[in-house]
């Protein structure tokens, strides 16, 4: 306990009441921000997963127009800076919402790049199939609907869920840029009133040590439910 | 869960809708003092009836907004920034207050005189449109160098310098990565602001600063300004803002906090 006081006297982290309740905002901004791009882009992503894993060349369902075209735009998205796709943002939220900055914007941003992120690893889960299952279900008389949700889905759970997982982080880690366009969070927090202000390296450093924390609660979370949904699948449950 | 997401959705945007519709003053910060300024006057301009109410975002993306009419105004610019916006999306935006000038200087830890600056010095400047003339300038008033007659001073370039008697070298760089440059040059010449050495750097020394930027018609330009639409400026609202913004509170508070890297424009 006494190193613990150690530590914190080493990084000064000792917090205003009026810092802890910008801190307590901060956090609230970023977990509503984390879960509301998760909401729509781990959905979406998953089904553009599925079209990419089944769609393309030498896949069950051959379209390789629809395949292509959308691998080319998850890629392009990837591949657009972050912070300029956000302001590339900007004008389309300003036309639709009336609103340019602040949490549409980013909420818009973040979606768009959790899309990206959750197909390629929902993507790379199902290929990792067994490609015998395709055959099974055929003769099983499954239909397209009970193939993606009984056998693909079911098989691919528990990757599927690792790949959630890491797009969440992925995902907390862009929301932390979004202070850029007005979305606040612990990014603001760490950045602009800690490392960009000469009093505010307490600041800094806490919100670090929070998105820090975070991070572990996701990725403790998401392995304990894989593991949990591996063995049920090999019926160990 | 359609529903839900469905009804998240719908509810943020009639909350964020019903938010721009009151009447509170709406001013776009980003870097410090700003924020702080405006923490400092919040209670003031309540007494005097106005709600204000900060939007932080970076600076390059607020001038946006109040081109639209989503903020009221913001303090994060001086004119230059602000025309180069104009220019470029056909805006009206006005000074409508001066607060304070940064003790843009020439920095050395080498040097305690100009005169002794050695033949072939390496000077470290930002490179960008408006910081790299503003240190033109700046060096061109301490003798180190002549501009070419005629130039537009405050659009001047490298290439405009006619005269550069003790052979100087110039280094230019973004200008965070300034200061990163000049402490690994081994702190011997960059024209900076003190804000961004003392991010960069963690330090900063009294005996750093070896000539500051005097203030004339030219650089009084470069105050960090509160900047409005032409058509709001005479809005009460925002007369009652500028009062409060340029108080004696304001006053003191930047000289005791912020003194080592501005003085009030006020």
């Amino acid at each position: 306990m006494s190193q613990l006081f150690g530590v914190i006297k080493m990084f000064n982290l000792y917090l205003s009441s009026m810092e802890i309740d910008k801190l307590t905002q901060a956090f609230i901004e970023t977990l509503y921000l984390l879960f509301s791009s998760a909401l729509i882009s781990l959905p979406i992503g998953t089904i553009v997963g599925f079209v990419l894993a089944l769609y393309g060349k030498n896949r069950i369902y051959e379209n390789k127009l629809v395949a292509y075209f959308l691998s080319i735009l998850v890629s392009i998205v990837r591949s657009i800076p972050f912070i300029l796709l956000m302001v590339l943002i900007v004008p389309f939220s300003y036309e639709i919402f009336k609103t340019s900055y602040g949490f549409i914007p980013s909420l818009i941003s973040l979606s768009i790049i959790g899309i990206a992120t959750v197909s390629r690893l929902v993507e790379q889960a199902i290929i990792d199939l067994n490609p015998n299952i395709y055959a099974v279900a055929k003769t099983m008389g499954a239909t397209k609907f009970q193939l993606f949700t009984k056998f693909i889905f079911t098989e691919a759970k528990a990757s599927i869920m690792l790949g959630y997982t890491s797009s969440l982080i992925s995902l907390l880690a862009y929301s932390s840029v979004v202070y850029v366009i007005g979305g606040g969070g612990l990014g603001h927090s760490a950045i602009v009133e800690g490392y960009q202000n000469p009093y505010g390296k307490e600041m800094m450093w806490v919100s670090t040590i929070i998105m820090i924390l975070i991070v572990q609660v996701i990725q403790i979370l998401g392995s304990i439910l894989a593991n949990h949904l591996n063995k049920k699948k090999r019926g160990k449950i | 869960m359609k529903k839900l997401f469905l009804a998240v959705v719908v509810s943020t945007v009639l909350l964020l809708t019903a938010c721009t519709k009151s009447d509170t003053l709406k001013i776009g910060v980003d870097f410090y003092p700003m924020p702080q300024i405006a923490e400092l006057i919040y209670d003031d301009l309540l007494n005097d009836g106005v709600k204000l109410e900060t939007v932080s975002m970076n600076f390059n993306n607020l001038n946006a907004p109040l081109n639209n009419g989503e903020i009221d105004g913001n303090l994060i610019q001086h004119q230059y920034f602000m025309e180069f916006f104009n220019k470029a999306n056909n805006a009206d935006l006005v000074v409508a207050q001066p607060i304070y000038h940064s003790k843009f200087a020439l920095f050395s830890d080498v040097y305690q005189n100009v005169e002794d600056i050695l033949d072939g010095e390496t000077v470290h400047l930002p490179s960008d449109v408006v910081n790299l003339p503003r240190a033109l300038i700046l060096l061109e008033a301490n003798g180190l160098i002549t501009l070419k007659e005629g130039v537009t001073k405050t659009a001047a370039t490298l290439d405009d310098i006619q005269l550069n008697p003790k052979n100087l070298k110039f280094e230019v760089s973004t200008i965070n990565v300034t200061p990163l440059a000049y402490r690994d040059g081994g702190r011997r010449l960059a024209v900076m602001y003190p804000s961004y050495i003392l991010t960069a750097l963690g330090e900063i020394e009294e005996t750093e600063y070896l000539v500051q930027e005097e203030l004339n018609d030219l650089t009084k330009t470069y105050a960090i300004s509160f900047v409005v639409k032409a058509s709001k400026l005479n809005d009460p609202a925002i007369q009652t803002f500028i009062k409060h913004l340029t108080s004696e509170k304001v006053r003191n508070w930047i000289n005791k906090e912020y003194g080592w890297a501005a003085i009030p424009a006020f």
